[in-house]
This record gives structure tokens, C-alpha cells and sequence, in this order.
């Protein structure tokens, strides 16, 4: 049996292409609404894996800290080996201060935050020894 | 229907009798009724056809409603995300709700903080809360936030002098030495009073031993990391800021050199 070819009505049609250009055109704008969002939806101050791996390579300690702890405040999780090398850096910053003043106690206690940290931050370790010799710490 | 002549079946459309050949009266009557079907019938084709045609395009209408609306939506939306003040706002009315919220686990963590002398830990917990700026919040605080402040920024400013971060505005070690100093000078201008004022509720709570503590543990990074004597570092909060910056510039150049 053939079907006979009815012709399109031209209204239907032209609104059949505005329809297929506004769904092209939700594309970017879905996009730059989710990365718009995203960012204004994010704590202030956290900073991504990535961040934390630029403020390493340009050796900003103090930013790199401020990260690890404003990361574990928001429960950010995604940069726990960039926070053990912070913990690092912390702890060995402040273990030059206990050994000058000669408080051994405290002393020790962040050699023991150093060692923890050092086994948590995997690959990370190669930063070590450069955060030690911009502290002044002997290797023993 | 029946030729009334010979019996015979006649179809609707028979003007005669084939078999007889005799008319079918019932023609006219017939193809008069036919007529008026066919109209009707083509009558309501078209309507169903207009009908159609008229709902495809109410449907894409809406289609087209319902896209535009989710479009202008998420404009509307990326604009307001994108403005600075609107994402502040939002983003401070959410803290605040977060503060008013969780007040219990917050006032646990401050005095978990207060009572370990953890300086770092307190300062960026308070600018991760913006605790000091909804000043609704933790009023008695306030000196503890400013000392942890103190604190936090003499030891950034050590740590950018050693691993040579310049900074966003190229500050050199003189630059850092500078900041440090005022930070130091600062302290007992701002922070430290409360603690000498024996009016001073701090004295009721943990607060004005903080403060103290805070002061002597600045006192200790900056003689250990700038190499400085016990002296020389309790003599530090009575210099002028000039005199103290040179002091740590002086102790800075041999330290920590400066690359080129």
C-alpha cells in the first residue's frame, strides 16, 4: 500500500529549526552555567589538586598551607598528598623553632608529624629533602 | 438493496438494474446522500487536518517556550553567579547559615584550637568561617582572631623570605622584613594591651593566656629564624619599625640570600 507523501506545513518546519538552534545553544550556555555555578558554589579559599601543585612549583609555602587547611576544613579530600606535604612543611618549620629554643618535647613531636606525613604523601617525598635544606635541617 | 422489478441486488451507485435494465428510484435519493457524506467527510477532513496541524504547532510552541525559558534561566543565572558582590553575598549568607548552623562543632573547634595553641589552625579556620567579619559571632574572640593573625602572617612572610616567593607584587626580602616588623609593633598596639588591662574580661576566660602565649611564640620564630639573641628578640617589641625592619634585613641577607 503507498503512502501518499503529505508536504510539510512551512510553519512546523521553520519552528522545527528554532527548536534544533535552541538546543544547540543550550549547550554552551549549560555549560558556562555549570562552570558559573560551580565556581560560586565552592568555599572560598580551597584550593584543587592542581592549584596546590602550581603553589608547590612556585614554591609558595605559606599559600600552599593556607590550602591544605581551608582543603580539610571543606572536606576536601582530593589532595591529601599535597596536605601530608604541607603537614611536612609545617612541622618542619616549626621543629627549627623548638630545637633553637631547645624544647625538646616539642621538638620531637613534630619530627613525629615529619615522619607520619613523610608516609602519607607518597611520590611527594622528592619535595622533602628541598623543604629541609631551605629550613637549615641536618639530615641525621 | 433490491431491484423492486426483477429482485435482483443493485449496488448504492446503480442509476439502473443490471440485470434488467430497469431504473433504480433510489438513485437520486442515493447519490444526493452520498454527496452530502463525501462533503461532510472531506468537511471533516480538512478540520482534522487544520486541527492537526494547529496542535503540531501549539506543541512545538511550547517546546520552544519551555527551551527559551531554561535558556534565559541559566543566563540569568551565569549573570548572577558571575557578579562578584552577588557570589559574595551568596556565598556569605551560605557560611553564615553554615556558622548558625553547626555554632556547637564551630565552639568546639575554637577552644580545641585556643587550648593547643594552634595559631595557624585558628586563623585559617576563622577566615574559612569569616569569623571575624560577622562580628555577631564570637565578639570575645576578637583578640584571639587578631593574635592568630599576627601570627600567621610573621610566619607567611618567613617562609616567603626563605623559599623566595615574591609574591603577587614582586616584594623583595625588604619588602617581607618590613611587613613583619609592623606586624610585630603591631601586636602590642592592638592585641597585647588587653592582656596588661586587668579589667580586661580575657581574664575571665582562657583568652588572655592566649594572647600572651601567641606573643611569645612570635617572639620565638622570629629569634629562631632570623638568628637572633634571646635579647635581641625581647628588645624587638620596643623598637621603631624602621629600626626592626633593618635589624631583620641585616640578619635576612646573610640568612637567606636573595637570587637575582
Amino acid at each position: 500500500m503507498s503512502r501518499k507523501k503529505t508536504k510539510q506545513d512551512p510553519v512546523n518546519i521553520f519552528l522545527d529549526v528554532i527548536i534544533i538552534i535552541l538546543i544547540f545553544a543550550m549547550i554552551p550556555v549549560g555549560f558556562f552555567y555549570y562552570n558559573a555555578r560551580s565556581y560560586a558554589v565552592k568555599p572560598s579559599f580551597t584550593k584543587d589538586a592542581q592549584m596546590m601543585g602550581f603553589l608547590l612549583g612556585k614554591r609558595d609555602y605559606a599559600a600552599f598551607i593556607q590550602g591544605r587547611y581551608i582543603n580539610s576544613y571543606n572536606g576536601d579530600t582530593s589532595t591529601d598528598g599535597y596536605n601530608a606535604l604541607a603537614d611536612y612543611i609545617e612541622a618542619d618549620f616549626k621543629y627549627k623553632i623548638y630545637d633553637a629554643k631547645n624544647f625538646k618535647a616539642k621538638a620531637d613531636e613534630q619530627k613525629d608529624i615529619m615522619e607520619s606525613a613523610r608516609k602519607q604523601m607518597g611520590e611527594l617525598t622528592v619535595f622533602t629533602d628541598q623543604v629541609d635544606e631551605m629550613m637549615g635541617i641536618k639530615k641525621e | 438493496m433490491k431491484c423492486k422489478f426483477c429482485g435482483s441486488n443493485l449496488g448504492i451507485e446503480d442509476e439502473f438494474c443490471p440485470h434488467c435494465g430497469k431504473p433504480n428510484d433510489q438513485f437520486e435519493g442515493n447519490r444526493t446522500e452520498m454527496k452530502e457524506y463525501k462533503e461532510e467527510f472531506e468537511k471533516t477532513k480538512e478540520e482534522v487536518k487544520e486541527s492537526s496541524k494547529t496542535n503540531s504547532r501549539i506543541g512545538r510552541l511550547i517546546v520552544i517556550g519551555v527551551l527559551s525559558f531554561i535558556i534565559i534561566a541559566m543566563l540569568i543565572g551565569i549573570h548572577n553567579y558571575s557578579d562578584f558582590d552577588t557570589r559574595e553575598r551568596n556565598r556569605n549568607k551560605r557560611i553564615e547559615d553554615y556558622v548558625s548552623e553547626h555554632k556547637d562543632e564551630i565552639d568546639a573547634k575554637l577552644i580545641e584550637f585556643e587550648d593547643n595553641r594552634d595559631y595557624l589552625a585558628m586563623d585559617y579556620f576563622v577566615l574559612n568561617y569569616r569569623l571575624r567579619s560577622n562580628s555577631d559571632y564570637y565578639p570575645e574572640y576578637g583578640k584571639v582572631f587578631a593574635a592568630s593573625i599576627q601570627y600567621r602572617v610573621i610566619h607567611d612572610d618567613i617562609l616567603n623570605i626563605m623559599d623566595g616567593y615574591d609574591g603577587y607584587e614582586n616584594l623583595k626580602d625588604r619588602d617581607w622584613c618590613d611587613n613583619i616588623a609592623k606586624y610585630i609593633l603591631d601586636y602590642d598596639v592592638y592585641v597585647q594591651p588587653e592582656y596588661f588591662n586587668p579589667d580586661s574580661t580575657l581574664h575571665e576566660t582562657g583568652h588572655a593566656a592566649y594572647i600572651k602565649d601567641c606573643r611569645m611564640a612570635i617572639q620565638d620564630m622570629v629569634q629562631a629564624y632570623f638568628d637572633l639573641t634571646y635579647d635581641q628578640a625581647n628588645g624587638m617589641w620596643l623598637m621603631g619599625k624602621d629600626d626592626l625592619c633593618d635589624m631583620l634585613y641585616s640578619k635576612c641577607m646573610d640568612l637567606y640570600p636573595e637570587e637575582e
